[in-house]
């Protein structure tokens, strides 16, 4: 429901210039997988169109309308966007179900609370909601942060290896509740792996990154 | 916080320029103020390597107990709470009572006041020295174990990559010893901190003063700019309480057997005071009568003391987000920043009164206001420190999660921000609350007229001997800061616990 279009950006961390004049179109619904090794500007790349970080050249335009320039970028939050992090990034002080409600506060009490539950049940956390991060094995944790991410509903769906370090199993599960949310809600979603098969299962679009040299 | 010393500097620099030159001599203190100068030093650098040695001993054996039990080290940190008047009474009484056992001479007051001053800040100590200790990272130790047994890891490895923060840590003691005067005094020593009070009381001139503390101004800041690198290092290390070895270590012989007399002498730290306090109120009515008998300076003391606490959290969070820009902070801004800590208290009180000892400041000067800002004059650094070191704790992605999925302005702040931080502002305003509470150098200058905080009517009392009734009052204090200094270390603790179980996934 967002189209992404990035024009010669650029960005450097430190010495290492991460990416370079780096261009790409999404467009509104679809699903691009961006795959590479460590080290080649997935997670930049990501933290880029989230607005968490300033581009160095080039431009971000979401929806036709310019997102991030060198010097400027639309604050993150007002993007309508969800984003699961390499790590569950989950707040220590909320319980599980309170992380996920987080970016609900547009809804109502009961709403947020519904929609939190389905995402718990429909990836198989049911029970866990007043359980703290702490109290959560990180399988748990990761799904957590998943469904804090799909429960918004946002336009745009940005993904940083999410299913990193969840068994087989798991995997099917929380890929089938993404394929559901996609199907359903139609949100634009970059995806970040570095797994092929993985990346295959998401999508038929895909982005490969090489590493980069030091500056 | 600057303001002290800046009133004083302009009030010099007018004074000189008409013509009161001869009083640059007191910057160059020769004879009896020489040697008064020289007995502040040796001593304060005594009481320090003596905390740093214990708190070393202390960590090295503390990373022996078992898992369960090693929130225990933080314990001693509540002990920061304790006056530095209340150890003095209590060893005082140790003292007087071996010696009359024994009988032999009772010690030299210089020997009493480095060991009392040890002892007060012994909690420091080991706080620093945990700190620096458990911040060598755990491979680095690991690939030592490989080659060598833990005892030879230690002084080969652990101790040296230690050595520089255990450095700045030694060298803050030692400023905390040196800027202050209240135990030696209690002991009839005389000390240049004190020096420095008494050319004010009797000549009445600020500018005598800060003549006089040049010498200890230059040594102080010289400390600090030498260890104000490391002292912010400690500040943003990863306090995740965790041993560099992963199993416990071995130690052998004479280090073990030291280990354990540093042990002892922790134990004694707290439990002196406590039952010396007990032992001297006689009986429970007469503790009851002196509380009554001081109730308006409890209620003023703690109304200072809390005034302190809380405003030193906003000074301290816009301080500690300066000093987070680290790409703009270079040395001289650092060390500038952390300059009051290295002011001698008279002088921050001296300071205060030339600034604020003008008729159109009367309300203000006669209220509790003044106390007030002696204690953020001297202290406020140290709560920026503190929010500093809590802040680097905090995993920037969580900040980021919160700034991507807020629905709300304002949300990330108070939601998420704030809930990360509050471990660091309980600690930051129960410190500053602490040392508030038992500040004497600043507040005997400033203080209302009329108006003694529990600190200064205690200390006017030990000059008289100890009373049940000081006894009373200090064992009330001593178990109202523990208490609170205990909650705080208990509320960190499992905080810290929290967080690194979550980054042990």
């Amino acid at each position: 429901m967002t189209t992404i279009e990035i024009r010669q950006l650029s960005k450097s961390l430190g010495s290492v210039q991460v990416l370079e004049r780096f261009s790409l179109e999404v467009a509104d619904s679809d699903c691009v997988v961006v795959l590479g090794p460590s080290g080649s500007g997935k997670t930049t790349l990501l933290r880029l169109i989230a607005g968490l970080e300033m581009p160095d050249a080039g431009e971000i335009l979401l929806d036709g309308q310019p997102a991030s320039r060198p010097g400027w970028v639309l604050p993150p939050h007002r993007r309508n966007l969800g984003m699961v992090f390499q790590s569950p990034a989950l707040w220590p002080h909320m319980t599980a179900a309170e992380n996920i409600r987080f970016g609900l506060a547009h809804l109502t009490r009961e709403e947020a609370r519904q929609r939190t539950m389905d995402l718990l049940a429909g990836l198989a956390l049911d029970g866990l909601s007043k359980r703290y991060p702490h109290e959560l094995s990180g399988g748990e944790a990761r799904r957590v942060a998943l469904a804090r991410a799909l429960a918004p509903r946002p336009k745009l769906l940005l993904m940083d290896e999410p299913l990193t370090n969840l068994n087989a199993e798991l995997i099917l599960q929380s890929l089938a509740v993404i394929h559901a949310h996609l199907e359903k809600y139609r949100p634009t979603l970059v995806y970040v792996t570095h797994d092929s098969q993985e990346a295959t299962a998401i999508s038929s679009q895909v982005i490969r990154l090489s590493k980069r040299s030091e500056a | 916080m600057f303001s002290p010393l800046l009133a004083l500097l302009i009030a010099g620099i007018l004074t000189l320029t008409h013509g009161n030159t001869e009083w640059l001599l007191l910057a160059l203190p020769s004879g009896r103020r020489l040697g008064i100068l020289w007995r502040s030093l040796a001593m304060s650098a005594g009481a320090a390597v003596i905390d740093v040695a214990l708190g070393v001993l202390i960590a090295c054996a503390c990373w022996g107990w078992s898992r369960r039990f090693a929130w225990l080290r933080w314990l001693p940190l509540a002990l920061i709470a304790l006056p530095p008047y209340i150890h003095a009474l209590a060893w005082n009484d140790v003292v007087q009572q071996l010696s009359f056992r024994l009988g032999t001479l009772r010690p030299p007051g210089e020997l009493l006041s480095v060991w009392v001053m040890a002892m007060s800040l012994l909690p420091v100590g080991i706080g620093l020295a945990l700190i620096s200790l458990e911040s060598v990272a755990r491979p680095l130790v690991d690939a030592a174990l490989t080659s060598r047994d833990d005892q030879a890891v230690f002084w080969r490895v652990a101790l040296p990559l230690a050595a520089p923060l255990l450095a700045a840590g030694g060298g803050l003691i030692f400023l905390l010893n040196l800027l202050d005067y209240s135990v030696p005094s209690l002991f009839g020593v005389n000390v240049y901190a004190l020096e420095i009070f008494a050319e004010f009381s009797s000549s009445n001139q600020p500018v005598r003063a800060l003549l006089l503390s040049f010498p200890l101004l230059l040594i102080a800041f010289g400390v600090l700019f030498a260890g104000q690198t490391f002292l912010r290092r400690v500040a943003q290390l990863p306090l995740r309480g965790v041993s560099p070895w992963s199993a416990p270590p071995q130690w052998r012989g004479g280090f073990s057997f030291f280990q354990k007399a540093a042990l002892v002498v922790w134990g004694l730290q707290g439990l002196v005071p406590l039952v010396v306090l007990v032992k001297l109120t006689d009986s429970g009515g007469g503790w009851l009568a002196a509380l009554q008998s001081a109730g308006s300076e409890f209620v003023f003391s703690f109304s200072v003391a809390g005034a302190a606490a809380l405003l030193s959290l906003p000074l301290g969070w816009l301080a500690m987000e300066e000093l987070n820009r680290r790409a703009r902070i270079n040395r001289l801004a650092g060390w500038l920043f952390l300059l009051p800590v290295a002011i001698p208290a008279p002088l921050i009180g001296i300071g205060l009164v030339t600034l604020w000892n003008h008729p159109i400041f009367d309300r203000f000067y006669a209220s509790a206001a003044m106390p007030v800002l002696a204690a953020l004059a001297r202290f406020a650094p140290m709560a920026a420190l503190v929010l500093l070191a809590q802040n680097q704790q905090v995993d920037t992605l969580l900040l980021d999660a919160a700034r991507v999925f807020q629905a709300r302005d304002g949300q990330t702040a108070w939601r998420v921000r704030l809930p990360l931080l509050s471990p660091g502002l309980l600690a930051s305003a129960s410190l500053i609350f602490a040392l508030t509470l038992g500040e004497l150098g600043a507040t005997l200058i400033v203080v209302p007229p009329g108006q003694p905080t529990l600190t200064l009517r205690i200390y006017n009392y030990l000059h008289y001997g100890a009373s049940d009734v000081v006894a009373g009052l200090c064992l009330a204090i001593l178990l109202l800061t523990l208490a609170g200094g205990a909650f705080s270390v208990y509320f960190m603790a499992a905080w810290s616990r929290r967080v690194a179980s979550l980054e042990q996934r």
